[in-house]
This record gives structure tokens, sequence and C-alpha cells, in this order.
């Protein structure tokens, strides 16, 4: 049955079925060698997610709603599988035993779902270990929105929970080749090793992070963060399919399982295309030559090119965000940025040092201190951390053919890059502090993002740009960080300025303070675009 | 198309390139030619506009490169001698950057680039990185970003290098279908077979200076030689070769001291 579905997928049905079964015999004749300890571990993998299982449909028993109680199990499951994935993620990304075959004539589509359909089997057998006692206790979920379908309860919740597993080996696959492109597969897999030990070890280290207060509150105020997470968005679903739909979290849910569907073929599917491209590569000095000779050379009119009028200035764009996601150290110097910005926001949280009223303590609509530094924070860090880097390249020698083309405003050149910043960095940024916000204020959340927006989108345009104006043109040895610090002092005492004033504002009273207000977003987005439009002529007319 | 007087670039108290001065016509081939160091990279960067001139004038195209750079550059295609390229983007991407710097239409890009890709045989490399390409291929780069915006002069700086035959003889043909069109070619090379078959014209520089320019039956006649080998050797060898090569071997058949 299997060779029949690969063979929809484009793969040859019979070398399919001839490397299953070569892999499965390898891997039968590996454990005999080490005396069974590999299918013992296995056999205690299984019995531990039995174990897990029954803890999780214990909910049951406390008169928990559908969605809390889904909740509880697919968050489980997720995050077990998980941590299954983190030790095994090289098996799909760099298949070892690749070149024993390498000089048969089997193609990287067969290959591949040969190793993919090696990592689900593991997976559905957890997944179903995990789950196999919430789905047969949900039936018993008593509450006044569950329709008939709750007798259904394992027909909706095992596809669901399935959908949550793969995504997460979907991510965690994903994430996993994305750190490749910084540490090399060995050290990765060292890395993960040790993680698969340490993080479990966070989940009782967490309860210390929770704020004082949620502990208080039993955990409802923390629930409404579970929304923007994914294993909610899968409870959403469980949620959707055995409720009424008069009650009130109806459209709550609708809208989680909308996330869950898009996220699980965004995160799931994207990756596996990429992976499935990659092993052509390793593969290619087989079948894939020919096809790939056969495959005529096709070149879209990109999306994006309609929104720039100046040619140079896309053409920077699409180098300087190419070499965003290839270059290793802008890489680094980009997520390193992020990251320790993101790991500092972290300690805001932490319980008794910085209670969540820090974030969400404000005087009036649109003025939280503790917010508006928080995204100000971020989001200059990680623009400076690009921009500082932004300018050098270990390929800085070929900036010749930069100068060689007949650049009528160079500034273009740098308005790409700034265009990478805003698209790349400024946007997800906002996004990110535009969900937080609305867990705390909903809709109104908008009015709490735009004064912290206004000093990231000026800590673009007022970054001190390279002399030449070139990006990737200068030797990486040379990195001179001055500028940048000098940047990030500013632009933080810009940010005290802005809260300080509406804090002021604010004192002397309300409607002074919205006035400010509205005077500080207005001015501030007109001043935008006029700045922008002004730097922009300057740099003509120098040129 | 190109004329050029009194150029010179002087790097300190050194002079790399010393008051030359030449034109070159519409539909001419010119091949320059001369031994390391001689100038003739510093010659064609200054006449991209990649150097500045310590002094001298430069016409390309019917514009200078003092007071229309710009125009100049957009007339002009350039192969340098080292290939130095983006490397993490893939030859699509990387002639995608060139055809916009030019501000070519997506889709005259587009179709250039798929046009380009099949007559160079790098179809089935297109999308991938120029990081995992070789030396040849990168060279292959070079030269479709030169002509990817229909440049009326082209200036090569070995463009040849790491090339195997069959681009080489295509390469050829190209060029002369070129200039035969309109379009002036500075070859700038080592190579002196191609440059025989490629140039009806050469200019040899030595040290800075341009010593002979002339068509190449002209130079036979000059030099007494019949190779164009031996005519540049003649021209830019000080001491005769014999001598030359007996030192070299006296040398090289000496024992150590200490033997």
């Amino acid at each position: 049955m299997l060779e029949n579905i690969a063979a929809k997928f484009g793969a040859c049905p019979i070398q399919y079925k001839l490397l299953l079964q070569t892999e499965k015999t390898v891997e039968e004749r590996a454990l005999e060698g080490k005396q069974g300890t590999a299918k013992l571990s296995l056999s205690v993998t299984c019995a531990f997610c039995f174990l897990t299982s029954i803890f999780s449909a214990l909910p049951v028993f406390f008169g928990m709603d559908v969605f809390t109680y889904a909740l509880i199990g697919v968050t489980m499951s997720m995050f077990i599988v998980g941590m299954w994935t983190l030790p095994y993620f090289d098996l799909l990304l760099s298949p070892i035993n690749y070149p024993v075959i390498a000089h048969a004539p089997v193609s990287s589509r067969t290959y591949f779902l040969v190793k993919l359909t090696q990592i689900l089997k593991y997976a559905v057998l957890l997944l179903t270990c995990l789950n196999i006692f919430p789905s047969i206790c949900g039936p018993f979920i008593r509450g006044d929105n569950i329709t008939f379908l709750g007798y259904f309860f394992p027909v909706f919740y095992l596809p669901i929970a399935f959908m949550a597993g793969f995504f997460t080996i979907g991510v965690m696959t994903a994430f996993a080749g994305y750190l490749t492109k910084l540490y090399s597969v060995k050290r990765l897999r060292k890395i993960s090793k040790s993680a698969q030990f340490i993080l479990p070890l966070l989940v009782p280290v967490s309860f210390f992070l929770i704020p004082t207060d949620v502990v208080v509150d039993n955990y409802k105020s923390v629930l409404k963060w579970l929304y923007v997470l994914p294993n909610g968005w899968f409870a959403g679903g469980v949620s959707l399919a055995v409720s009424t739909i008069e009650r009130p979290g109806f459209t709550r849910d609708l809208i989680l399982t909308g996330a869950a569907i898009f996220s699980t073929l965004l995160l799931v599917l994207i990756p596996l295309r990429s992976i499935a491209k990659t092993y052509s590569k390793y593969l290619s000095f087989l079948m894939e030559s020919g096809s790939r000779q056969k495959d005529k050379l096709r070149i879209r009119r990109p999306l994006l090119a309609r929104f720039f009028r100046a040619r140079d200035a896309y053409a920077s764009f699409c180098l300087s965000s190419a070499y965003m996601r290839r270059d290793r150290q802008l890489l680094h110097q980009f997520v390193s940025g992020a990251v320790v910005s993101v790991m500092m926001i972290a300690m805001f949280f932490v319980r008794d040092i910085y209670p969540i009223e820090f974030i969400e303590y404000h005087y009036t609509i649109g003025l939280s201190p503790g917010f508006t530094g928080l995204f100000v924070f971020l989001g200059v860090v990680t623009v400076f951390g690009f921009l500082s880097s932004v300018g050098y390249s270990e390929h800085w020698k070929a900036s010749w053919m930069l100068s060689l083309v007949p650049l009528r405003k160079p500034y273009d050149l740098w308005r790409g890059v700034m265009a990478v910043t805003f698209i790349y960095i400024v946007f997800p940024c906002t996004l990110l502090f535009f969900i937080l916000a609305t867990v705390f204020w909903g809709v109104m959340g908008i009015f709490f993002i735009l004064p912290g927006l206004l000093v990231v989108l000026f800590s673009v345009i007022t970054y001190p740009k390279p002399e030449s104006g070139i990006p990737l043109s200068k030797e990486p040895v040379e990195i001179d960080r001055m500028a940048g610090c000098l940047a990030y002092g500013i632009s933080m005492v810009i940010a005290s300025v802005l809260v300080g004033i509406l804090f002021l504002a604010r004192f002397i009273h309300v409607w002074v303070y919205i006035g400010v207000y509205c005077v500080m977003v207005i001015g501030g987005v007109i001043g935008f675009i006029k700045f922008y439009k002004k730097e922009s002529m300057k740099e003509t007319s120098d040129a | 198309m190109i004329r050029v007087s009194h150029l010179t670039k002087e790097y300190g108290q050194k002079k790399a390139v010393d008051d030359i001065s030449f034109e070159a016509a519409k539909g001419e081939i010119v091949g320059y030619l001369g031994p390391n160091g001689a100038g003739k990279s510093t010659t064609l960067k200054m006449l991209v506009g990649l150097l500045q001139p310590t002094s001298g004038d430069i016409l390309v195209a019917g514009y200078s490169a003092e007071t229309e750079l710009l125009e100049l550059k957009q007339r002009v295609g350039y192969v340098p001698e080292e290939a130095q390229l983006y490397e993490h983007l893939t030859l699509v991407e990387h002639l995608q950057l060139m055809g916009r710097l030019y501000h070519l239409e997506e889709e005259l890009i587009a179709h250039k680039i798929i046009e380009l890709a099949k007559l160079f045989d790098m179809e089935a490399q297109a999308n991938q990185r120029i990081s995992s390409f070789s030396q040849g291929m990168r060279q292959k780069c070079l030269i479709m970003a030169a002509l990817l915006h229909n440049p009326d002069v082209l200036f090569l700086d070995e463009p040849f290098t790491n090339l195997d035959v069959t681009t080489v003889t295509f390469l050829k043909s190209l060029l002369q279908r070129l200039a035969e069109l309109g379009k002036t070619i500075l070859y700038c090379t080592h190579i002196l077979e191609v440059a025989e078959t490629l140039c009806p014209r050469i200019m040899i520089i030595n040290a800075g200076k341009i010593i002979a320019d002339a068509p190449v039956a002209e130079l036979r006649e000059q030099t007494n030689q019949t190779a164009l080998n031996e005519i540049f050797v003649q021209l830019t060898e000080t001491t005769g070769l014999d001598e030359k090569t007996d030192e070299a071997i006296r040398i090289v058949m000496e024992d150590t001291p200490n033997a």
C-alpha cells in the first residue's frame, strides 16, 4: 500500500519498496549488533509515552472544558515529539548512507520518500502512544457547550494531535536545517543531544518564571497567552469540532483552527520541499542531472519588483536580502542580536524581578513604558545588528560590480538595504509586538505599538550609512562598531524622551496626553516620510 | 568609439600607465597585449570608470569619463581579470542583479538570462549558487553579465581564462560577429594565439607605455618575425632570449654552497 502512495508522489514503487525493506533489514541487524539495546530503548520510549498519555487523560476527572483538556494533551504530545525529533533531524537532513546507493539509478524523490517513511513510522508510533488515552477518555468530558459529536471525540482529537505532531517535527527539522547554516551538522547533533536533557529540566524551572499573580488567579490570565502559541491553535481545532456554534469562544476557536491548518501547511510542506531539493543535490550525479536538463529554466517576475520604482534600490534589496539569509557572518551577527534581545526581554518576565505588570502597566491608552521600552529595545538592537554588518562581506571584492554600473543615485543602494530592514526586521518585530499587545489590550493594542514603531523606523533611516553607500563592500576584518553603538545610544535617548514627554502630558491631563500622543504619532509619520525623501534628495544632489 | 589621449595613472612615484594615447573605431577588435604588470588592467579599469586617471582624457562611445561617466558606464561591458563575484547568489540572481542595475525591464532580463544560460550551457546550473561553480563557470558568469545590457563597447581582460575549448571557439566567433555588428572590443590577453586570430590590430604596452600599435601584418614587417609571440618577445624583452635562458640554466644547475 505504501508503495502505491509513494508512486503517486512520483517515486518508483519497486525501488521504494526495495529500499524501505533494505533500510528495515539494516536497522534490525544494527539492533542485533547492539544486543537489543536500541530496541529496548524504543520500547522504553513507548512505555514512557503511554504513561504520559495516562497523565494527559487525568484532567477529564477534574471537570475541565474541551479546550483546556485538548490543550494539555496536545501540548504534552508536541513537547515529547519535539524532544524526540531533536537528535534525529540529521536522518532527514544529511542521510549518511546516501553514497551507498549513489551509483544506482535511484531518484532523489524515491530516496527522500524512503527516509520520510522511516521518520513517519516512528512518529506515528510515538504519537499513537502519546494520544491514545486522552482520545479514549475524551468522550467523558461533560459541559453545556458540547454537542453529540463529543461522543466521537477520538475521531477529531487523534487526527488533530497527529497534525500537531507532524507540525512539531516539521518545525524542529526546519529549525535544525536553518541552524546548519550557522553550525556544522556534527556540532549541531552534539548540541541537540545535550538539549534533549536540558530542555525537559526547563519545565519545572519555567514555573518560577510565571508571575505570582498568574498562580493566584488559577492560571486564568495565562490561558490567553496560549492562544498565540501553536498548541493553543490545535486545541482550538478540537474544541471547534465538538462544541456548539452558539458558545462565546466559537470565533476564537475558528481562528485558532485556521492558524493551525495554515501553519502546518506552511511549516511542514515548505521545509520538506527544501529538504527534498537538498536530496537532489546529494544525488545530483545520478538520475537528477538527466531530469534536470529536461526542466526548462523559468524565471518569474518577482512580486516585490512592482513596489520598487528605483531599479537600483530593488537590485540592492535583492542582493542584501539574499546575503541576509545566506552569508554566515551576517546571519550570525543579525541572529545573535535578535537572540540576545529576546533573552533580555525574557528576563523581564522573571517572577518577582520584573512582574508582568511592568509590561501591562499603563496610565492611559497608548502609554505603557515597559511595553514601548521592550519593543524599542528588540527593534533597535536587531536593526542595528543588521545595519552595522551589512556593509561588510567575505565577498567584499565583488563590489567592483556595483562601482562599474551606471548608478544615477548611489543612495538607492542604501535604500534597498533599508527596504530589507523594513520588510524582514521591522515588519516581523511589529507583528510580534502587535500580537502581544492584542493579548493585553485587544484591538486597542495598535495604539501601544505606534510610539515604539516610530522610534524603530527613525532608527533605520537615521543610522549612519557607510561612506560609499555600497552594501557588502568592506572587508570583515575592518568592522568598526562605534557608529552602531553611538546610534544605538542616541535611539535609546530618543525612546526615553518620547516616553518622558508622554508621561508628562498624562500628568497634566488625559486630554493633553491624547493630544500630544496624536501630534507625536501623526507628526512622526509625516516627519518620517519627509526625512526619508529629504535624505534621498540630498544624496541625489551629492551624486 | 574609444579615444584615449595622454592617459596617465600614477601610484605614488610609480607610473603604471604613462601618457598613452590611442583610438579604436566602431566595429574594431583591438588586441591589447603586454607583459605582467605592464599596465593593461589599469588602463581597462580607467576606461570603464573603476579607476580615476591621474591625467589625460577618455572618450568612450562619445562620452567623456570625466564629465559623462554614467552615460559611458551604461554603454560599456567589462569582463575583469579576476572572477570576483557575490558567491552566495545563484547565476540567475547574479544576472538579475546586473540587469536591474543597468535598468533593464524584468521581462527582458528573464528572457536574456534563459537564452544566455542555454547558449553558454549553464541551464542546469542557473539556480545553483556561484560558490559551487568551477573557475570556468565563474568566467562564463562574468561574460554573460557583460553582454546582458547590449553594450556598444566591450572591455575584456583575459576573458578566456579557465574556459574549455568549445566555449572559447564559440566566444571567438561571437566576438567577431559582435564586431561586425558595430561593437568595439578592446581585448586584453596573454594568449597570443587567440589575439593573433581574433584581433586585426594589436597594441603592445610595456612599462606603462604603448610600444607598438599596428595591424599584425605591419608588425610582422617591422620586426621581421612571422609569429606574434616572437614579435612580442622582440618588442618587450630588453635582454636577448638566448642569454636569459643560458643564465637561468646556469642558476638551476648550480650546486648549493654547502654541498
